[in-house]
């Protein structure tokens, strides 16, 4: 009778470990016929396993067609560029969504989330007639610009809602001790926020990365991301095409979630 | 040293202190003591900085003091060890590095933390929490330090050591301290000076034994829950012969002089400590008449228990009895507190845990020195800085 609550346990624990098995082989069971795909010379339907093997798919890639590494910069650009417009707008945003009262404040904050709910398709439009007559070289901001339309309601919403947890009292005290505005930002908020500055500033890069429509009307079709290079591979049925680009799009941001894990491991030990 | 001259805060868009003088001497301990919501804290960081003033001013005796502010709850940095939160303040200040880490050692050492430099927040005990939050703000050298209940979330042993090295330690520095608290005992073991506040208004100041034998008003009265408090009017009813004779100083030839029939007026309660009353069990005669019956002058037979039978009145008066019933017999930390049902309201005597002790349901003859009723006025008088009780007792 001793051993049943010892059997519980363990019984508890396997099937922990069980249900995490299954989280993780769906949401990687995905990339298996994608890594087939992008090899596949041909593989047509009902074969479970392609019949013939290439590598032309990852060739063309790389070619000056494929445009591999252009797609790569100009999404990553153009993301790291949306970041920084979240970072300006939405860290201030947030903080006094989160600090203070005032009148209007539940249709301000109504306006930041309405990205979410008013389709952004036709702002986007207004916004690239206006942007359209911007010189090229700011064709990369116009088009981040865009981007911050689908990203700053998350980004304000993961934010505000740190903001809430934290509070004021610390603030207050670093204030008492003779702290000024940037310096209780610096040293008490930033590091208290990281959790999530960080998972916002994910999100943040994976929506910019994803974005098509936006960076297509936004730049009119000259800014060539990996999702445009992608689509038109996708439109005709090019399977083996989309599989190489979406590898080729995804192991950066793999990269990616793989040092937040670990810079998120790093701090919870504190 | 510091001066508030009508001086009004206001916290989350409501006036909550209006109209409040308050003169800080250097050096001294002022608590302020007041119910929850009396403003007291919005005070504290009126004076920090924390809130804006809205009107009045804060008037510093030569150049404006460092002022240090400790909260309730400790409020350390949970990302910084001790050390990195005792340092806040310094670095905050641009402090030199290396008279950062002296200053910071120095502190450790006072503070008793000595081997927890490298621990976190959540790895501390909430007394040694406490305790950094003190340092975090002392080893800025405050001239001025205030404290905000400090020491209200811990229990009475560690409150009690606490404070008393606090106390030491302003004796040492000579640091001026404004401490919020609603704890009377912790009031009493450190403050040089008291101050009760409500509603945002300072109601009374003076030394802790005056404002508390002497109170400013009733309100005053009932924070402190003073035992045996009664109008004026009930104590001429039920003593009319000795209350009049010793209202409010000497009589002469048995008259109350002119003077004093004003201060009768004004002062329309009075109070009187459980320590004063005795009792002794009813003499067999006296059993059997109305427990309301009053006594004066009478003689008692030794032997019966009583509480300090024989006691000679400086005066020479004779005291006030009263019958009762004993109601209930309640442990105190000092002793015990004997309740007693006499004349319609009950009475609070204190014995010592030695004194013997009376059951339930016993009666008993209450003897009650009138000469030793505190008076104090009902509403409270609008003067500055001086109790306003003590000024009119002939004492």
């Amino acid at each position: 009778m001793r051993e049943l609550p010892f059997i519980l346990r363990s019984g508890g624990r396997l099937a922990e470990w069980l249900l995490l098995g299954l989280l993780a082989l769906f949401l990687l069971l995905p990339l298996i016929p994608l890594v087939l795909w992008s090899l596949a010379g041909h593989w047509p339907w009902p074969e479970v396993w392609p019949p013939q093997w290439s590598g032309k798919s990852w060739a063309y890639l790389f070619s000056t067609t494929g445009r591999a590494w252009e797609g790569l910069l100009n999404s990553w650009l153009v993301a790291c560029l949306t970041l920084v417009f979240n970072l300006l707008l939405g860290v201030p945003a947030a903080r006094t969504l989160a600090m203070r009262r005032f009148r209007g404040w539940g249709w301000l904050f109504g306006l930041f989330l309405a990205p979410l709910f008013v389709p952004f398709t036709v702002t986007v439009m207004g916004m690239h007639l206006w942007m359209s007559r911007w010189p090229g070289e700011f064709l990369f901001i116009s088009v981040a610009i865009a981007h911050v339309l689908p990203t700053l309601p998350y980004f304000i919403a993961i934010l505000w809602y740190q903001y809430r947890l934290l509070g004021g009292r610390l603030q207050e005290a670093a204030r008492t001790l003779g702290a000024s505005s940037w310096q209780i930002f610096r040293w008490v908020e930033l590091p208290l926020l990281w959790p999530g500055l960080a998972m916002g500033s994910v999100l943040v890069v994976l929506i910019s990365l994803s974005q098509y429509i936006t960076t297509w009307v936004a730049s009119g079709g000259t800014l060539l991301t990996l999702p445009l290079l992608m689509f038109p591979f996708a439109s005709s049925g090019k399977a083996s095409l989309v599989a190489v680009y979406s590898l080729w799009y995804m192991w950066p941001v793999l990269c990616l979630y793989l040092v937040y894990l670990w810079a998120a491991g790093r701090t919870s030990g504190k | 040293m510091l001066y508030l001259e009508d001086v009004a805060f206001d916290y989350g868009g409501h006036l909550v202190i209006s109209s409040l003088d308050l003169r800080l001497e250097r050096g001294e301990i002022f608590v302020l003591l007041g119910p929850s919501g009396s403003g007291k804290s919005t005070l504290l960081k009126g004076i920090a900085g924390v809130l804006p003033l809205r009107a009045g001013r804060l008037v510093w005796d030569g150049k404006p003091g460092r002022v240090g502010l400790v909260f309730q709850e400790p409020r350390l940095f949970p990302h910084l060890t001790v050390v990195e939160n005792l340092a806040f303040g310094l670095r905050a200040q641009r402090v030199p590095k290396r008279e950062r880490q002296r200053r910071v050692e120095a502190m450790v050492e006072t503070l008793q933390l000595t081997g927890l430099e490298g621990r976190y927040p959540h790895q501390l005990s909430g007394g040694q929490m406490q305790r950094v939050a003190l340092g975090r703000v002392l080893v800025l050298e405050p001239d001025l330090l205030l404290l905000d209940e400090p020491f209200s979330s811990l229990d009475t042993p560690l409150r009690v050591e606490l404070s008393r090295w606090l106390w030491k330690m302003q004796r040492e520095k000579g640091f001026t301290v404004l401490w919020v608290t609603h704890l009377l005992d912790e009031a009493f073991m450190v403050a040089d000076r008291m101050g009760v506040m409500m509603k945002g208004r300072l109601l009374q100041v003076g030394k802790p034994l005056e404002v508390y034998h002497y109170p400013g008003s009733e309100q005053v009265a009932r924070f402190f829950d003073l035992p045996n408090r009664h109008p004026r009017k009930r104590w001429l009813e039920w003593f009319p012969e000795l209350v009049r004779k010793r209202a409010e100083g000497p009589s002469v030839n048995g008259e109350v002089p002119d003077g004093e029939e004003e201060n009768e007026k004004e002062n329309e309660m009075g109070w009187l400590p459980p320590e004063l009353i005795r009792w002794q069990a009813v003499p067999a005669e006296m059993q059997g008449k109305p427990a309301a019956a009053v006594m004066q002058g009478r003689q008692v037979p030794i032997g019966f228990p009583s509480t300090r039978v024989g006691r000679v009145q400086d005066d020479g008066l004779p005291e006030a009895r009263m019958l009762g019933i004993v109601k209930r017999v309640r442990p105190e930390r000092s002793g015990q507190m004997v309740e007693v049902e006499a004349g319609g309201v009950t009475w609070l005597i204190a014995q010592r845990s030695t004194d013997p002790l009376p059951e339930s349901g016993l009666p008993v003859e209450l003897i009650i020195p009138c000469s030793e009723i505190r008076w104090y006025p009902r509403a409270c008088r609008r003067r500055r800085g001086q109790s306003t009780a003590m000024k009119n007792q002939g004492r």
